[in-house]
């Protein structure tokens, strides 16, 4: 296997749960992205160091870690996540690599989300389109659909639980039938 | 009860808006408390955190390439947090410029590759199957080309056969009421397309399929992979099988090196053997058993042998229930099986009427059967050689009204097809030489070629 071909296969192998690893750290998809090539970056600049006797995934989380603590370093807008939460957080990144490693999983869930999305009333699907797809702004939403900032971010919100939970109850009867 | 749902929707509504990056000062105020006295809440910021991954996904925005091509920041990036210098901005700005352009580029490149790869054609296609290709159901069609990625979808009792350039044959699908679905990997399509002879790559979500696979390159196997196992294979005919918990792999000829992906273990599954890859289960390849049910009745009385075992026999006179038929339970051996009859006619006609229900095919009492008058001594294993004994002769079915007159087994259900048969002559003799005795023997496979027999109608099979 040639070297960027091993790369690629790290980089899909691990980028999504460190996605959402840093999601949950930093609250920001943009800013999670870089992290998350940041990671990569360091991982290979010092992939001498990787004790193959050792998990590789507890290595990259390592290095996760210290790329979030550069970064709150110089961020006012985070959460201050004590290190109790941290390892926390490195438990649930733990669980979801081990779950990447099934193939198929993370189609199961995009899937399971895109039948959640069309369950969505239609006041719902459209708000979070705009959300998401067109990357409209609360206030550009409620000039669009006639409706107040708070109601719009309200949607939103209720949305996400909504999509958390259906995707959830989908993953769970595709398992447990 | 109702004041801990809204506190439980307002935290979560909280950690929505947090990781969707529109937490408010105070909302961050709030989250720090809410960690510090409940750290259980840890787990709904990983599942938002996870929508948030996926919603991003699902609408395949990147959110940095569609802010600079709008000549602004992103808008999650709160514009106080990270305090880039001026010009450190702007390098920042331009390294995303260089990514965006890259990205554009090899859009671009890909966009306008001539023709995708055909990897492989449909054959053969039931009503209702599905091909789902860049997120477009359309209706699956013979002779249809599948691509890279493309998925096919087929309902429960429907099948769609694929035909690959080396006469690999697949059949899609199953006689059970779920859905089959596979997709077919995109990676051994790009490798196609440069022109190396790849493995075939599917991913089987459900259902099952069945291959009769050409002999593979040396070293580009083809990979059959379900959430739960990958099977390597070289050549062979197999049936691959997921439940909801579990992938079955069978083998009907030839090896197949099968992988549990929970913990890597490696089974090899030869022919005639299966192997189940589960949670907590013994991963060893097992030979595969199929359940028979033998109907047999004799004009008059006969001995019923399979593979050498007797199973039972009946003496004339039989009373009332003359020729009522009996019926054995059996398991049959992976691949081939002999059953052999002894039949001794007493009075006037002869007959032998028997019929072998599996689960996907008959085996019926025909003219195909062997007979003869004398056997040797190992005449009811399977090894025995039959060569030399002749074809018998079929006097039609039980439902046959001439024939009828002279026996009829009553209860051998009526629209079999089997016949009766027996050697040349079927009338009883008082002479040495007769045909009042003798010896019967079918061979015949468990596992007929996976494409005849997979897909038969289970439901009809029994007491049809």
């Amino acid at each position: 296997m040639n070297h960027d071909v091993w790369t690629r296969a790290i980089v899909e192998q691990n980028q999504r749960w460190l996605m959402a690893y840093f999601i949950a750290t930093t609250g920001n998809h943009a800013e999670s992205e870089d992290m998350v090539q940041e990671t990569f970056t360091q991982a290979l600049k010092h992939a001498d160091r990787f004790d193959a006797s050792k998990s590789f995934g507890a290595w990259l989380r390592g290095i996760a870690r210290n790329v979030y603590l550069e970064h709150r370093r110089k961020s006012l807008r985070l959460v201050p996540l004590n290190d109790a939460t941290l390892d926390q957080l490195d438990v649930a990144a733990a669980a979801s690599e081990e779950m990447h490693t099934n193939p198929g999983y993370t189609e199961s869930r995009l899937e399971a989300l895109r039948g959640c999305l069309k369950l969505l009333s239609q006041r719902a699907a459209d708000v979070i389109q705009r959300r998401y797809l067109s990357e409209q702004s609360s206030k550009n939403i409620s000039a669009a659909l006639g409706m107040s900032v708070t109601a719009v971010d309200l949607v939103v919100s209720r949305t996400r639980k909504t999509l958390v939970e259906c995707v959830d109850r989908k993953l769970r009867s595709e398992v447990h039938g | 009860m109702a004041n801990n749902n809204s506190n439980t929707s307002e935290r979560y509504n909280l950690i929505g808006r947090y990781v969707g990056g529109e937490a408010t000062d105070e909302d961050l105020m709030e989250l720090t408390l809410l960690l510090e006295s409940k750290p259980e809440a840890i787990q709904e910021f990983v599942s938002a955190a996870e929508l948030e991954r996926d919603l991003h996904e699902v609408y395949k925005v990147s959110s940095k390439a569609k802010s600079f091509a709008k000549g602004r920041v992103p808008r999650n990036k709160p514009a106080t947090v990270i305090k880039f210098p001026r010009l450190q901005q702007t390098k920042w700005i331009a390294s995303i410029a260089a990514i965006a352009a890259m990205i554009l580029l090899a859009f671009a490149i890909f966009k306008t590759t001539p023709e995708p790869v055909v990897i492989a054609r449909v054959a053969e296609t039931s009503q209702g199957a599905a091909l789902i290709r860049d997120g477009n159901e359309l209706p699956l069609k013979p002779n249809a080309e599948l691509h890279a990625g493309d998925k096919i979808k087929v309902a429960g009792q429907n099948t769609v056969t694929i035909d690959y350039a080396d006469h690999t044959r697949l059949t899609l699908g199953s006689a059970a009421e779920y859905e089959s679905v596979a997709i077919f990997d995109e990676e051994s399509v790009q490798a196609s397309a440069a022109g190396s002879p790849n493995s075939k790559k599917i991913y089987l979500e459900s259902g099952v399929i069945a291959a009769d696979v050409a002999p593979q390159p040396a070293g580009k196997p083809m990979l059959i992979r379900t959430a739960r196992a990958t099977a390597e294979v070289i050549g062979t005919q197999l049936k691959l099988s997921v439940e909801k918990e579990s992938t079955r792999l069978d083998v009907i000829e030839g090896k197949v090196r099968m992988q549990r992906l929970e913990d890597r273990a490696v089974a090899m599954v030869g022919s005639g053997e299966f192997a189940v890859a589960a949670r907590d289960t013994e991963f060893t390849p097992r030979a595969i058993l199929k359940r028979a049910k033998i109907l047999i009745t004799c004009d008059d009385e006969y001995e019923l042998y399979l593979n050498g075992t007797l199973l039972g026999k009946r003496a004339w006179p039989a009373g009332t229930t003359l020729y009522e038929p009996q019926t054995f339970d059996v398991a049959l051996l992976p691949g081939s099986n002999v059953v052999a009859v002894k039949g001794v006619n007493v009075d006037n006609v002869a007959g032998l009427l028997v019929e072998i229900q599996m689960e996907a095919q008959r085996i019926i009492s025909n003219k195909e059967w062997k007979t003869c008058r004398t056997a040797g001594p190992n005449w009811v294993s399977i090894d025995y050689d039959d060569s030399q004994w002749l074809n018998a002769v079929e006097y039609g079915t039980n439902s046959t009204p001439d024939y009828s007159k002279h026996a009829l087994a009553t209860h051998f259900h009526d629209v079999s097809e089997a016949e009766w048969i027996w050697s040349a002559n079927n009338l009883y003799s008082k002479t040495n030489e007769s045909d009042n005795t003798m010896y019967f023997r079918f061979k015949f496979l468990s596992n007929r070629p996976v494409h005849h027999t997979l897909y038969s109608q289970r439901n009809t099979l029994i007491g049809r």
